[in-house]
This record gives C-alpha cells, sequence and structure tokens, in this order.
C-alpha cells in the first residue's frame, strides 16, 4: 500500500520544472519533501493533488486522485492564505468539514463537534471565538492544521507547515504529527529545515528539478543524498 | 415607494458581492465592468438611434463580458500584474467610449442631451419598469448569495484549498462574475460609470473596521451602502439638478473617513 508517483513531469510556460519524477511512499509514515529553493517540492506537491497539469500517473493506495479525493486533505503554504479575512478560529477549522455537504445543507451537529474536538487536539479550543488575524505565526499553523484534520483524511499533505515559527510551536506541531501517524494516517510534508530532518521523518523525498533520491531518513542520509541535492 | 425599495435591495447586494471583490483582491473589477459599460451605451443609442434602456443595458451586459474576457486572456501573461491588466481595459475602453461619443455628437446631436446622466447617475431617469427589473434581478441575486456564500468565503480565504476541495470551483467563478457583471449593468442609471466601483467596495472598506467576524462584515457594509443610497435618492430626487452618483460616492466617503477615526482594528486593507 503505497503514494505511487511515476513518470511525473510538470513545466510552466515550456520551463521544466519537474523532470520525469519516480518514487513512492509507504502508508503509515511521515515523508519530508526537501530540497533547495525553487527545486519543485510546492510543485510536486500540488502536482499530486491535480492543482497544476502535470504528465505521468500518480496513485494513491491504489486509486486516483478522483477516487481518492475525500481521504486526502491538504494544508496549503501560510502565505497563499488571505489571514486579515475577517474569520474566526472556530468558522476557518470548520471550512474542512464544508467539502462533505451539498451546496444547500448546512453544517450538522456533528461538524461542529468534530470541529470542537480538532481544535482541543490542537491546543487551540481557548481560542475559538479570536479573529484570526490575532492570533501569532504558530497558532495561525495550528489552525491549519486542524482544518486538514477535521475532515478525518487518511492522506495529509502539508506545504511547508513550519515555515516561520517558534521551536515550540514546532515542536507542538510533531506531536499532533506523530499521534496522527499513530492512528494510521499518511503524512506528507513539504519541508526546508534539514538540520533536524532524522528527528521527525520517517522517509524523505529529495527533489532538485528531477528525483535526487528517496528511502527511509538513515539511509538516505547515509548516502549524503541531501548535500547532494542542495550543491547540484 | 417602488424606488426606495428597489435601490436599497440593489445597494444591499451591491454590497455584500463588493465584499467579496475586496477580498478576493480584486477592487478594480467593478472599475474595469463600468468602463466596458461606458463605449457599450454610446453604441447601443448610435445604432438603435433611441435610448432604450433595455437596448443599454443588452449592449453593457455584452461589453462587460468582452471586458472580463479580456481581463482573463491578459492574466495569463506572465509579464503582466493585475492592477496594470485592469489599467490596461479601463483605460482602452474609456478612449472607446470617447471615440464613440464624438461619432455620436456629430451625427445624431439630438440624442446627446442625458448622456452624462450615464457618467454620474439620475435616479430620476428610471422608468418604473426598469425598477422592477432591478428589483426582480437584486432578489434573484440575493438568493444566488444565500447559497454561494460559503464557497465565496472559502475561495477569497484560501483559494487553493478551495480548488482542491471542490469541483465546482470553476462554477462558482461563472456564477459571481455574472452577477457581478449584471450588477455593475445595472448600476448605471444610479451612480453611473464613473462612480460604480465606489458603491461595492467602500462599504467593505467601512464594515471592516468594526467586523470581528464575516456576518458582521456583511450586516455593516450592507447598511452603509442602504443607508447611503438612501439619502443619495432622497436628496437627488428632491432637488432634481443634482446627479445621485456623485451624492452617494460623497456620502459613502464621508463614512469612511469617520469610520477610519473610530474604527476598533488598525486598517490592513
Amino acid at each position: 500500500m503505497k503514494i505511487v508517483v511515476s513518470n511525473l513531469s510538470v513545466s510552466y510556460q515550456n520551463l521544466l520544472v519537474l523532470n520525469q519524477v519516480n518514487f513512492n511512499i509507504p502508508i503509515n509514515t511521515i515523508t519530508a519533501i526537501v530540497g533547495p529553493n525553487g527545486a519543485g517540492k510546492s510543485t510536486l506537491l500540488k502536482a499530486k493533488l491535480g492543482l497544476t497539469n502535470f504528465n505521468g500517473n500518480i496513485s494513491f493506495f491504489g486509486k486516483n486522485l478522483k477516487e481518492s479525493r475525500s481521504k486526502i486533505s491538504f494544508m496549503s503554504q501560510y502565505q497563499e492564505v488571505d489571514w486579515n479575512f475577517p474569520m474566526t478560529v472556530f468558522d476557518l477549522v470548520l471550512m474542512g468539514r464544508a467539502a462533505r455537504l451539498k451546496f444547500w445543507q448546512s453544517y450538522s451537529q456533528e461538524d461542529l463537534e468534530f470541529t470542537e474536538k480538532t481544535l482541543k487536539e490542537v491546543g487551540m479550543w481557548s481560542k475559538k471565538d479570536s479573529l484570526i488575524s490575532n492570533l501569532s505565526g504558530g497558532q495561525k499553523q495550528k489552525v491549519f492544521l486542524a482544518r486538514s484534520l477535521v475532515s478525518n483524511p487518511d492522506i495529509l499533505f502539508l506545504d511547508e507547515p513550519l515555515a516561520g515559527i517558534d521551536y515550540k510551536s514546532m515542536q507542538d506541531i510533531f506531536k499532533i504529527l506523530k499521534v496522527q501517524k499513530e492512528q494510521g494516517k499518511t503524512i506528507v510534508v513539504v519541508h526546508h529545515n534539514i538540520e533536524d530532518i532524522s528527528k521527525y521523518f520517517d522517509y524523505i523525498v529529495v527533489v532538485n528539478k528531477k528525483i535526487i533520491d528517496f528511502g527511509p531518513v538513515e539511509d538516505v542520509i547515509k548516502r549524503r543524498s541531501i548535500s547532494k541535492a542542495f550543491n547540484s | 415607494m417602488l424606488i426606495y425599495f428597489s435601490v436599497l435591495l440593489f445597494a444591499l447586494v451591491a454590497a455584500l458581492y463588493g465584499n467579496f471583490c475586496v477580498f478576493q483582491k480584486q477592487g478594480l473589477i467593478a472599475d474595469v465592468l463600468g468602463h466596458s459599460v461606458f463605449p457599450a451605451v454610446i453604441l447601443s443609442i448610435l445604432l438603435t438611434n433611441s435610448k432604450s434602456y433595455f437596448y443599454m443595458m443588452v449592449f453593457s451586459f455584452l461589453f462587460s463580458l468582452l471586458a472580463f474576457a479580456i481581463l482573463n486572456y491578459l492574466k495569463r501573461n506572465p509579464l503582466l500584474d493585475k492592477d496594470s491588466i485592469m489599467a490596461i481595459i479601463l483605460s482602452g475602453f474609456f478612449g472607446l467610449g470617447t471615440l464613440l461619443i464624438s461619432i455620436l455628437k456629430r451625427n445624431s446631436s439630438n440624442l446627446i442631451s442625458g448622456v452624462s446622466d450615464i457618467f454620474y447617475g439620475n435616479v430620476s431617469a428610471i422608468s418604473s419598469y426598469d425598477l422592477f427589473f432591478i428589483l426582480w434581478f437584486s432578489l434573484i441575486s440575493l438568493l444566488v448569495y444565500y447559497f454561494l456564500r460559503r464557497y465565496l468565503i472559502f475561495s477569497s480565504f484560501d483559494s487553493t484549498f478551495f480548488k482542491f476541495k471542490f469541483k465546482i470551483h470553476k462554477l462558482v467563478d461563472f456564477i459571481f462574475y455574472f452577477i457581478l457583471t449584471f450588477l455593475v449593468t445595472l448600476s448605471i442609471n444610479l451612480v453611473g460609470i464613473i462612480l460604480t466601483s465606489a458603491l461595492f467596495i467602500i462599504p467593505c472598506l467601512i464594515s471592516y473596521k468594526f467586523s470581528k467576524n464575516y456576518f458582521q462584515l456583511e450586516m455593516i457594509s450592507s447598511l452603509a451602502a442602504c443607508f447611503s443610497c438612501f439619502l443619495g435618492v432622497f436628496i437627488s430626487s428632491n432637488f432634481n439638478s443634482v446627479p445621485t452618483g456623485p451624492l452617494i460616492v460623497i456620502i459613502l466617503g464621508l463614512f469612511f473617513i469617520s469610520a477610519h477615526f473610530i474604527s476598533i482594528k488598525p486598517s490592513k486593507l
């Protein structure tokens, strides 16, 4: 049971961003996608989610994206979002439940209870009525993570969830991700900090326009593939 | 009574949809659509040899769609940012309108009177038939808003998440711009081409300074738009020489300045 990416290529305006990428991610792991700036990490994540045009194949535990969409959740990059939007923490997290609803349906009691439970899990229940613009960087990322968790997905894709946050918040977020992994979820994280990588991740995909290496974290570190990617 | 009811309902709908123009960082979109209406109105007078409100509406709507299509086409060019694209369309359509107006002056000078109403609005020039049209379209737009609201909030806040989670994202965008185009077209006789964007944008800017959630933002922006339109129409219909559009915009502007000084949070928009 794996997420399988085969022969994946992405280009923007005749510029090849990712070239013939092949790798797979085992179920129930926390995997980091690492690489230098402009290596195509976020593009790879977006291709997996069908958010950018690509050539090649991607399957999620034997199913295609269309069949798996309801079981996948996604956390956008911090900067891609309008944090000045007048919205409370509770409403933001509740948003994660909306994809299940038909356009004429309102949120159910179960949706509200699930939102409360998830906010408590990430330690943000006390801030439920706060405006999102009043949160700190770490709190914003936790609330954002809660939105991805509230739909109870099997697969979580997180685009730089640790960007611009303090050490304590980073530890909190990894604790939450470990609990999610123990519950059977598969988590894929675009990550920029390579210093602490062996501490938190099971698998690594090293990318720089193409796949440099992938596999269990210890093996990739032994092969010195990360430094190769950053120096190439 | 009908005039006040139609105008207030229209103002309410314009504010609700205008809020999303602001949060989708498309503050100038109403201005672009408004300016695209200018040559449309003059062309409709030239071609039909009449100042029929119906034909003006049809031409305006088609030109708004054209402007919107050009906007989306130019967006594909990575060298052009949003502001530059809007500036190109805005000035292009205004230039075309100016050219057409000079042709109108030469060929049909008897039809030129009253054209200034298109620029600055004149509520007394709206017939009861037009008012009913505004009323019904505003009601339909309000009903659509009820169903669209949730999706528009999601797309304004986090468009990547919205595109991934909701298969209907293209449909939602299409309906939003379709209604916006129609609303801008309907606003011609009320606020005029030049000032139309103010009615869509300023209520949101006022409301943002006092709102703690999106529902409050909707309430305050609607109130600001309705009150300004009520006052504007009242003064304009009692003092016939005063155009409606500038009055509404001045009242909204005064509200905005007052809101700036007594707001409960710093301006981030």
